[in-house]
């Protein structure tokens, strides 16, 4: 199944061996997308690089930034005001939404669209929000989730879908962890691991919701799983809209010289930059591993910092990379047209699984 | 009436069957022979470290062969002296010193994660041993270039993934290999979230991983020569200043 076909999982060449209409073994063969992100962001300051990193996952483009400054961020120790937390997660909420509509979309019916936001900022947002922003957004909200009732009546109960997808590319728990999968495809094996609750990140801890998981494992879990992924990033639109606190929105006086590393915020000997990051962001020497819950699953970036303006080593860990190992052990046993099934549920974008 | 060893590897998931117990109360298990070198491994970390007696008899007349091992565990009364010296050493490093598993600690990163250094004829047995201490989930391996003419890299994160915890335990593994000749075991058939990633270490770097099942080049061209992320790369036909070491 050559590079391009008409179902929008962008350039992913399959080599499937076929006995009549069964399955018999899948090679997936990648690469047709690479752009060698990684060698480009060795000679990029954070900021200039920023515009690359929409293009990993460019439906969830919220995530790829918010990772992108979230790595940087921890390195440096930069604390960020509790405003630009919550517009942030406001902001990766709605992505999650948009990617997991997107998903729906060449799964289901056709809907969707594309956008390059170049957002964030390390130390907060770029700006703030517009005034009305926020009503519309709650408008948004009604009008979404009587969209999400309507798409579960029409679909879920529909006897045909079931059976496309019921039992069709079962995955358990034990082995979903072994060979590192994250997400939705771990939630949907009945593991409960959502890195918004494990890790802590962003304020998420403030607002009350639940994590969705499923116990079957198959495609029709992962789907049950991902509409009530929206429907909780709905419930956390709502709460952080309501409760967002006035204040800065961004961090401005992010750089602090090296020595005086120990002082407080209003003291005497605080130094500080008054102005934005410009492209002097500098990273310190040491190495971590940053990571987001995107929509697809977990993102990562290890990032070594070498002293100067550009990063050592910037690896990312893209979650549908991981995700697609898992594909030849799937269809095996089923029949060919449940591959695409299989392919959809699994949700991948070959602009992060190339890079 | 299940044994305690018998419990605990069912809990690990590890197929045996429990014979009981003989005359003297010591409890039996029954292996099958190709699951016996692994579990072999895994009771002498669990803690067996004396083999008391190896023997074997004939079941039946025309019937199976039995071979019988009796284990015990061989313990000091005093604390090794070696715990008490380093007070910064991590929790799961001074685990391994009290296993006696040779390593490097090479501290703590920048969050506070644990860093180790493997060397790679030790890798894929401490690897089967990371793995039953409890570090079911390879979040990411990558590689990357020490210093211009110096070691290759290749790093682990490895977590554990459990019901209901904040703070998961998590531990970082660097294996460095000369430039000259980079080769490391696989750890695919113990995590195999490693497939692809070992596969693009490899494309990227040339660091080859023994007993890979298919190791190519995964996302560069298959008949590309050179390892794209090695600092002292020049891309062909690129006629700009490049920065290669």
């Amino acid at each position: 199944m050559g590079p391009q076909h008409p179902s929008m999982h962008g350039v992913l060449r399959l080599i499937v061996t076929l006995d009549g209409e069964d399955v018999i073994d899948c090679e997936p063969i990648l690469g047709y997308l690479h752009r060698g992100m990684e060698k480009i962001a060795e000679n990029r300051t954070i900021i200039q690089y920023l515009p690359y990193v929409t293009r990993w996952d460019y439906l969830a483009t919220m995530f790829t930034e918010a990772i992108t400054v979230n790595a940087p961020e921890f390195l440096e120790n930069i604390q960020i005001p509790q405003r630009a937390s919550y517009i942030r997660v406001i902001m990766l909420e709605l992505s999650r939404i948009a990617s997991h509509l997107l998903w729906l979309g060449p799964f289901m019916a056709d809907l969707g669209m594309r956008m390059m936001h170049n957002y964030f900022r390390i130390g907060g947002v770029a700006a703030d929000l517009p005034y009305g922003w926020i009503d519309k957004c709650l408008d948004f909200c009604d009008y979404f989730l009587r969209g999400v009732i309507e798409y579960q009546q029409l679909i879920t109960q529909n006897p045909i879908f079931l059976e496309r997808v019921e039992g069709v590319g079962f995955i358990s728990g034990e082995e979903a962890v072994n060979w590192g999968l994250s997400g939705p495809m771990l939630r949907a094996s009945g593991i409960q691991w959502d890195l918004r609750k494990v890790d802590l990140y962003e304020s998420y801890n403030q607002f009350d919701w639940k994590v969705q998981w499923q116990k079957e494992g198959d495609s029709l879990a992962r789907y049950l799983v991902r509409i009530g992924e929206m429907r909780e990033s709905i419930k956390i639109i709502q709460q952080a809209v309501e409760k967002i606190p006035g204040g800065p929105y961004e961090n401005l006086e992010v750089r602090r010289f090296k020595k005086a590393k120990n002082s407080e915020w209003n003291d005497f000997e605080y130094r500080f930059l008054g102005k934005k990051p410009s492209p002097n962001f500098e990273l310190s020497k040491q190495e971590l591993y940053a990571r987001v819950e995107a929509p697809k699953g977990e993102l990562g970036i290890y990032l070594v910092g070498d002293d100067s303006l550009f990063p050592w080593r910037w690896k990312i860990r893209p979650p549908g990379f991981i995700n697609l190992q898992i594909l030849p052990q799937l269809v095996k046993k089923m029949k060919l047209a449940d591959i695409m099934t299989i392919l959809g549920s699994i949700d991948i974008i070959m602009g992060e699984v190339d890079r | 009436m299940q044994g305690r060893l018998s419990s605990w590897l069912v809990k690990h998931g590890l197929i045996h069957r429990s014979l009981g117990f003989d005359y003297l109360g010591i409890e039996t298990l029954q292996i099958k022979p190709e699951d016996w070198h692994s579990i072999a491994v895994i009771l002498y970390v669990y803690g067996y470290n004396y083999l008391r007696s190896q023997c074997a008899y004939d079941v039946a007349p025309g019937g199976l062969l039995a071979s019988v091992y009796h284990f015990t565990r061989i313990e000091y009364g005093i604390n090794q002296p070696e715990e008490e010296k380093q007070k910064m050493q991590g929790r799961l490093s001074s685990w391994l010193v009290k296993h006696g598993l040779i390593h490097r600690s090479l501290g703590f990163d920048y969050l506070g994660v644990e860093t180790l250094q493997i060397k790679p004829e030790d890798w894929h047995s401490i690897a089967v041993i990371l793995y039953v201490y409890g570090y079911n989930y390879l979040r990411s391996q990558c590689a990357y270039d020490v210093a211009p003419g110096g070691l290759l890299a290749s790093v682990y994160h490895l977590t554990r993934i459990e019901y209901g915890i904040n703070q998961p335990e998590e531990v970082c593994i660097k294996i460095f290999v000369s430039r000259k000749n980079p080769r490391i075991p696989s750890i695919f058939w113990v995590w195999k979230s490693a497939d692809f990633q070992e596969q693009e270490s490899y494309d990227m770097l040339g660091i080859s991983y023994d007993s890979h099942p298919r190791l190519r080049r995964i996302l560069m061209p298959e008949n590309w020569i050179g390892w794209p992320l090695r600092k002292d790369y020049i891309a062909p036909n690129f006629y700009e200043i490049q920065d290669a070491h």
